[in-house]
């Protein structure tokens, strides 16, 4: 129960599609959408696979949670090696594209191979086709979307790439339903890789639970105890961009490309200025949060921007004006772009400029070059041939590696390490490279009560949030919920027909985050590259509540040491075999 | 804080208090958008302003006193504006 006991294979290849069964004992240990695709992919990826070879899969992840009624529980895993840095790669898109899915019959769909020439990928229930998407390539992810909705009808929940996974951009994003993006890492590319430009699902049939009745009123009283309380309500009020005036005065917000932890021109991009142009607020399937803000500004439509587009694509480009930020981020969304590391390669170009290493006509502050530059990306076109490689490569080419915001080939999120050490410890060992999701201490240190400038406990907490976040991503369940392990483990046992202990769900997330070691281990992705750029170590902060802050080198590499060690792993980051052997690994 | 109090009308002399999020509703309906002024006498902690407000403290995160973060215990003097945050999870 909670599963449909189906996985949907597809070779683009061949054209082939077939179902097979859901492997449960994989499913028990590894619960579904980040672990379970994480698993799937460890045990049929050969190692060594290019990560845009036919060879590399696409896994789409639902969980025991999806379709159900379940609170905050819309979101997809998306489980690839990634384009950026041949890591494993997992992220989330939120929306109804996951309840969609396992409505259709399916825990997980597999994609391999390669098509021939572009291809829509259409899925209603058992019957899966591959049909000629020649005339939508080249196309904008709106555009591509708004085309399927007329052809197929408006039954069909649609993903799609735009032209920068076309053009394997290895920042290129996922679009689903106009406004939401798997965002990190360059899934976009894989797709692109395999002439994969659309999918299309239409589910017409149900998830069985064990108990329906009692997974209502475990399911209501959850909503009502812990889900629409003043702890979680801020993402329906304010969302991610009240983030923006937190970090700001916290002196966390990435500035000029990370020069800075405060920034003048904040105002402009704070939850008050945005509400102005707020025209409604948006829910995946299942929210009873609803932290989506429609906003229209200028004539640009977007849900958002979050947080992290304010920050990497605001302040850290020295771009105050939200107008210039949501057009920034319409045209990422359109484009198919990582507005995350797109605004880092964005602001590193502009510091290479200020600096006269390099100019690629980016100014920090200049919001026409700043407008213009997400097009030649997209497309490898003039400079944009060059800034679509990704900060870590252009560093390696024209200079500035010390302050190239990048861990393990990923471009940094909006959090400054230097305000939150915790932080550059979750960046350095995150299996993806520099990830707030993998977990996300600013909330307990930079805006809570331990002191942000202190390595005492970090590894600890670090290591308890990256189990956390690793389990709460398995089942799916969002970000903005802060529920208790117990909570989970109340609402999986009307779904299972079978309780499990909090415990084991922790030791599920620690499972699933030492098998993403193993897979970053075989690629030869090791402990070397847990560490974070020089500027973190070496160049204070200016202005602001983290004026003059470093972490210092000497702190980040015994926060370090600690953390292997709390892990039982060797010295050099490697899981010991006793701790495999704990974790059935 | 270190601030001068204000003192030059005949209005009570108070701390700005700023609400943020679903805290805004705790600043009565009199207020809008969670902003309220708060009588300061010759100084007052932040705690005792969150008792003035009736906001359970499991639902208080960020503090931030004209800019600078702060801890309950701190004083506030009349003039200070006082922002308060929800927890917050996710990123």
């Amino acid at each position: 129960m909670g599963y449909t006991g189906n996985v949907l294979r597809i070779d683009l290849t061949t054209g082939r599609a077939r179902v097979e069964e859901l492997r449960r004992d994989w499913a028990r240990q590894y619960l579904g959408g980040k672990g379970l695709g994480i698993k799937y992919l460890y045990e049929e990826l050969a190692p060594g696979t290019g990560p845009l070879a036919p060879e590399n899969k696409i896994i789409l992840a639902t969980g025991p949670f999806t379709g159900t009624p379940v609170p905050c529980s819309g979101k997809l895993a998306v489980i690839t090696r990634s384009p950026a840095n041949g890591a494993i790669l997992d992220c989330s898109i939120g929306g109804n594209m996951a309840a969609e899915i396992k409505f259709a019959g399916y825990d997980l769909v597999i994609i391999e191979g390669r098509a021939e020439r572009p291809v829509l990928l259409r899925i209603a229930d058992r019957q899966v086709s591959l049909e000629p998407a020649d005339d939508l390539w080249g196309r904008g992810t709106h555009e591509t979307e708004l085309l399927l909705r007329e052809r197929l009808g408006a039954g069909y929940k649609i993903m799609s790439i735009g032209p920068a996974g076309e053009n394997l951009v290895p920042f290129a994003c996922i679009t689903s339903e106009l406004y939401r993006q798997a965002g990190r890492g360059g899934v976009g590319a894989v797709w692109g890789a395999k002439n994969l430009k659309a999918l299309a699902v239409q589910g017409t049939g149900s998830v069985q639970v064990a108990d329906m009745s009692g997974l209502l009123q475990v399911a209501q009283q959850a909503l009502r105890e812990d889900l629409l309380t003043d702890t979680n309500l801020w993402a329906y009020t304010d969302g991610t961009p009240m983030l923006v005036e937190m970090s700001n005065n916290t002196g966390i917000l990435p500035t000029r490309n990370f020069q800075a932890g405060c920034f003048e021109g904040f105002d402009g991009l704070k939850s008050d200025t945005m509400k102005q142009y707020r025209q409604g607020k948006r829910a995946c399937f299942a929210c009873g949060l609803g932290c989506g803000n429609y906003t229209v500004v200028a004539r640009g439509r977007v849900e958002g921007p979050e947080y992290e587009t304010l920050a990497l694509a605001g302040s850290n480009c020295g771009i105050a004006s939200l107008e210039a930020v949501v057009r920034f981020n319409v045209l990422c969304d359109d484009l198919g772009l990582d507005t995350i590391s797109t605004g880092n390669v964005m602001a590193f170009a502009m510091e290479l400029a200020q600096r006269g290493i390099k100019d690629f006509g980016l100014r920090f502050g200049d919001e026409a070059g700043y407008l213009d530059m997400p097009a030649l990306i997209a497309r490898r076109e003039g400079v944009g041939q060059e800034l679509a490689r990704g900060v870590k490569a252009l560093a390696e080419q024209y200079g500035g590696r010390e302050f190239a915001m990048q861990v393990k080939g990923l471009e940094f999120p909006g959090y400054e390490p230097r305000g939150s050490w915790a932080m550059g410890l979750a960046y350095a060992t995150a299996p993806r490279g520099a990830c707030h999701m993998s977990a996300w201490p600013v909330a307990e240190e930079a805006y809570g009560e331990r002191d942000p400038f202190s390595i005492e406990g970090k590894a600890r907490l670090v290591i308890d949030l990256q189990h956390y976040n690793a389990a709460k991503f398995s089942l799916i369940l969002c970000d903005f919920w802060a529920l208790s392990f117990e909570r989970m483990a109340e609402l999986l046992e009307p779904v299972l027909g079978w309780k499990p202990g909090a415990g084991d769900l922790e030791k599920c997330g620690e499972r699933i985050f030492n098998l993403a070691r193993l897979f970053n281990l075989r690629e030869g992705i090791d402990g070397s590259q847990d560490t974070l750029p020089a500027r973190i170590f070496k160049q204070p902060l200016q202005g602001g509540a983290t004026d003059g802050r470093l972490l210092p080198e000497e702190s980040f590499t015994a926060m370090l040491s600690e953390y292997y060690q709390l892990r039982g792993w060797s010295a050099a980051g490697v899981p010991l075999p006793e701790k495999l052997v704990e974790l059935e690994l | 804080m270190n601030k001068e109090p204000v003192r030059d009308t005949g209005v009570p002399e108070t701390v700005q208090v700023e609400l943020r999020g679903p805290l805004a509703r705790y600043a009565g309906t009199g207020s809008t958008n969670g902003r309220i002024a708060l009588p300061a006498g010759k100084g007052v902690r932040a705690e005792d302003i969150l008792l003035m407000l009736n906001i359970p403290p499991a639902r208080v995160g960020l503090m931030v006193a004209n800019g600078n973060k702060i801890c309950r215990k701190d004083l506030l003097q009349p003039g200070d504006v006082l922002v308060i945050f929800p927890p917050v999870a996710g990123g």
